[in-house]
């Protein structure tokens, strides 16, 4: 941590100065020695997941309100998409900056230079790892300072079933799901992946057994977001993934970027007959 | 059929034999009939039943595995067909909307003539370099043979590339620390070294822009001036160096190519460059002058085939870029965007068409290539 943090930033500026200050680098080789903000793409900082997730800390919705037409045009997208850009160059301040060295194991395990890790389950270290005691599992909590809806969220990923449309037994898959996800099912099914279960009544036996597990639990449960409801998602990621790289690459300007990724949704969703 | 495995792959073996079986006896029998009917002998009969008895198991296998998909992939091209919904036929318009519309595809199809443009040259310039170095007649010739072929066998598996992926880091990568290795060792090696990071960047800055409308990033190459000395390529790092990673391995796998011109070498008359090198002509005229007009076929030949991959190019720009999603647009290369059609969103009726339209640009680039070979191969020593 750099000198003198004692506990996360509270909002954006916070966050930049954070990044800015955990991150060295070596004049020898120009690259990153220690890297002061690690979403899941360490060398572009560019993914569409933490760019969802700071929408939705903003108190941003990806839908307007009728829960169909795309809203990335909102002021919440915005903000977002150029905090991202902000904590890329709080990192990188200019392409000629070499990423951290290829390590093995977790990019925030002693010596492979991360300093704070977005999101604690992408690429973390074991839940036993000794690590985990030097580090604070918190949720985002956004900007208040701009943004007054802004709310601590974490992000859940969820492991989500379906039922196609055109099964010929669209009732009974419905009732094998319901038994898939009864509380013991929930449990035992995660237990094998030692991921936190869905449910908050199955957060017992391992999940509070691993002091990490049980705190990401608990955090879950107070302020969990489900990664989920997200319409042709497929299609959304690779228009986010694209557009923000080219964005966070200095290959497009931050209003085209949002056009397109407005212009681009619609359309699919307008192809996959959500609008009209 | 059957509950147990063991017994139902058995019997599937057992019911592929006999259609193969069937197949040969069919088709050799189709080929008698008419041989027959078209006024043949009972010899020329039996020997139309043989052949095609035996040719038939490569036939059948053609017709399933090859033909039979291309011509429903035709009709795909012309329909709507998306995985679980209804499908309709759509005439031209998914053609059109690749042509006229796709951003992502021009996109595609631009990085991917920059990949065959840069690329297959420096290809063929590196695997002839090669070959005239193989066929002096050195210590080790064949162990330097061999290790020159071992990246063709290794081939562009998805284990190598990912180890192409750890080697190319900037800051640990092997690549890298032997570049930096060198620039510090010899200040003539630094200067080259920097005066070529800066030229690719320009030119990929300026080429970026054409393709996004956007030139800052050639802005910052150029307000950043000619790089320090601690700089080295960022080979999977950023979108100046992404298409330069494709071509350095397009580039490490050109030893096909670097036999093709070992055979071509090595096929010199030598009576020819004795006969110069008697009348004082120099190493560097005797190779322009005899040599290299006489390995023509052989660079057009890799060039058709160099061409026709790099066109095709899919498992480095895969491997290298994949789950690094922010930097694919700047490298993916047409095939790439058709796996992405095809397999990611399930679009089978436009990926379909991107195949298709990968064909005729395949086949047109080959054609104009067939049309000027005879400008410039010589196929006969004059």
């Amino acid at each position: 941590m750099p000198a003198g943090v004692t506990e996360q930033p509270t909002d954006f500026a916070g966050w930049v100065e954070f990044a800015q200050a955990a991150t060295t680098f070596d004049p020898a080789t120009g690259a990153l020695t220690q890297q002061g903000f690690v979403p899941v793409d360490a060398g572009t900082m560019a993914d569409f997941q933490w760019y969802l997730n700071t929408i939705w800390s903003l108190g941003g919705s990806i839908y307007e309100d009728d829960g169909v037409t795309p809203n990335f045009d909102s002021p919440e997208a915005e903000a977002a998409i150029q905090f991202n850009y902000d904590m890329k160059r709080a990192v990188y301040p200019d392409d000629t900056v070499g990423a951290l060295p290829a390590g093995t194991g977790s990019v925030i395990e002693e010596g492979n230079g991360a300093v704070c890790l977005w999101h604690s389950g992408w690429a973390a270290p074991a839940p036993d790892s000794a690590v985990w005691e030097r580090i604070d599992i918190q949720p985002f909590t956004g900007d208040p300072t701009n943004f007054p809806a802004s709310r601590p969220i974490v992000l859940s990923f969820v492991d989500w079933w379906a039922v196609p449309a055109y099964s010929p037994n669209v009732e009974m898959a419905a009732e094998f799901l319901k038994f898939v996800f009864s509380m013991e099912n929930n449990y035992r099914y995660n237990e094998t992946m030692n991921l936190i279960p869905a449910r908050a009544d199955a957060h017992t036996g391992y999940v509070v057994e691993n002091p990490v597990l049980q705190r990401e639990a608990e955090l879950a449960s107070e302020y969990s977001y489900g990664f989920a409801g997200i319409l042709e998602p497929t299609q959304l990621q690779s228009i986010l993934q694209t557009q923000l790289g080219l964005y966070l690459t200095d290959q497009q300007d931050r209003a085209t970027t949002l056009t397109n990724i407005q212009e681009q949704y619609t359309q699919v969703l307008r192809d996959a007959g959500y609008l009209p | 059929m059957t509950d147990n495995p063991y017994v139902f792959t058995l019997v599937s073996a057992l019911v592929t034999t006999a259609f193969i079986i069937a197949a040969c006896v069919g088709l050799g029998g189709l080929a008698r009939l008419v041989v027959r009917l078209t006024g043949g002998n009972l010899r020329r009969q039996d020997q139309a039943y043989a052949g095609y008895f035996f040719a038939a198991p490569w036939i059948v296998g053609f017709l399933i595995f090859v033909v039979i998909p291309m011509l429903a992939s035709l009709y795909w091209s012309f329909t709507n067909y998306r995985i679980g919904q209804p499908t309709a036929v759509v005439g031209l318009e998914n053609y059109s909307r690749l042509i006229l519309e796709d951003r992502e595809f021009r996109g595609s199809l631009v990085n991917t003539l920059f990949l065959t443009l840069i690329g297959v040259p420096l290809q063929i310039g590196v695997a002839l370099g090669l070959a005239v170095l193989l066929n002096q007649k050195l210590k080790g010739e064949r162990t330097f043979r061999v290790t020159f072929y071992l990246p063709v066998i290794l081939g562009f598996n998805a284990a190598v590339l990912l180890c192409w992926r750890l080697m190319l880091n900037a800051s640990n990568g092997i690549i890298d620390q032997a570049i930096r290795a060198l620039s510090n060792a010899s200040p003539v090696v630094s200067a080259l070294n920097r005066g070529l990071i800066y030229v690719v960047e320009v030119v990929n800055g300026f080429f970026l822009g054409l393709t996004n409308g956007n030139y800052t990033l050639l802005q910052r190459v150029l307000e950043t001036g000619f790089p320090a000395a601690n700089r080295v390529p960022m080979w999977i790092q950023t979108p100046l160096w992404s298409k330069m990673s494709v071509i350095l391995l397009m580039v490490w796998i050109c030893g096909s190519m670097m036999l093709i011109f070992l055979a071509g070498l090595q096929a010199t008359p030598r009576e020819l460059l004795e006969a110069a090198e008697v009348d004082g002509a120099g190493s560097w005229r005797r190779f322009w002058k005899i040599t290299f007009p006489l390995l023509t076929p052989y660079v057009f030949y890799n060039l058709v085939l160099g061409l026709i991959a790099a066109l095709q190019i899919f498992e480095p720009v895969y491997v290298l870029y994949r789950d690094n999603q922010p930097l694919a647009p700047s490298a993916y290369s047409m095939v790439y965007y058709l796996y992405q059609a095809t397999f990611r969103f399930n679009e089978i009726g436009y990926g379909s068409a991107i195949s298709w339209l990968i064909l005729i640009i395949i086949a047109v680039a080959s054609m104009i290539q067939f049309r000027l070979q005879s400008r410039w191969v010589e196929y006969e020593i004059r």
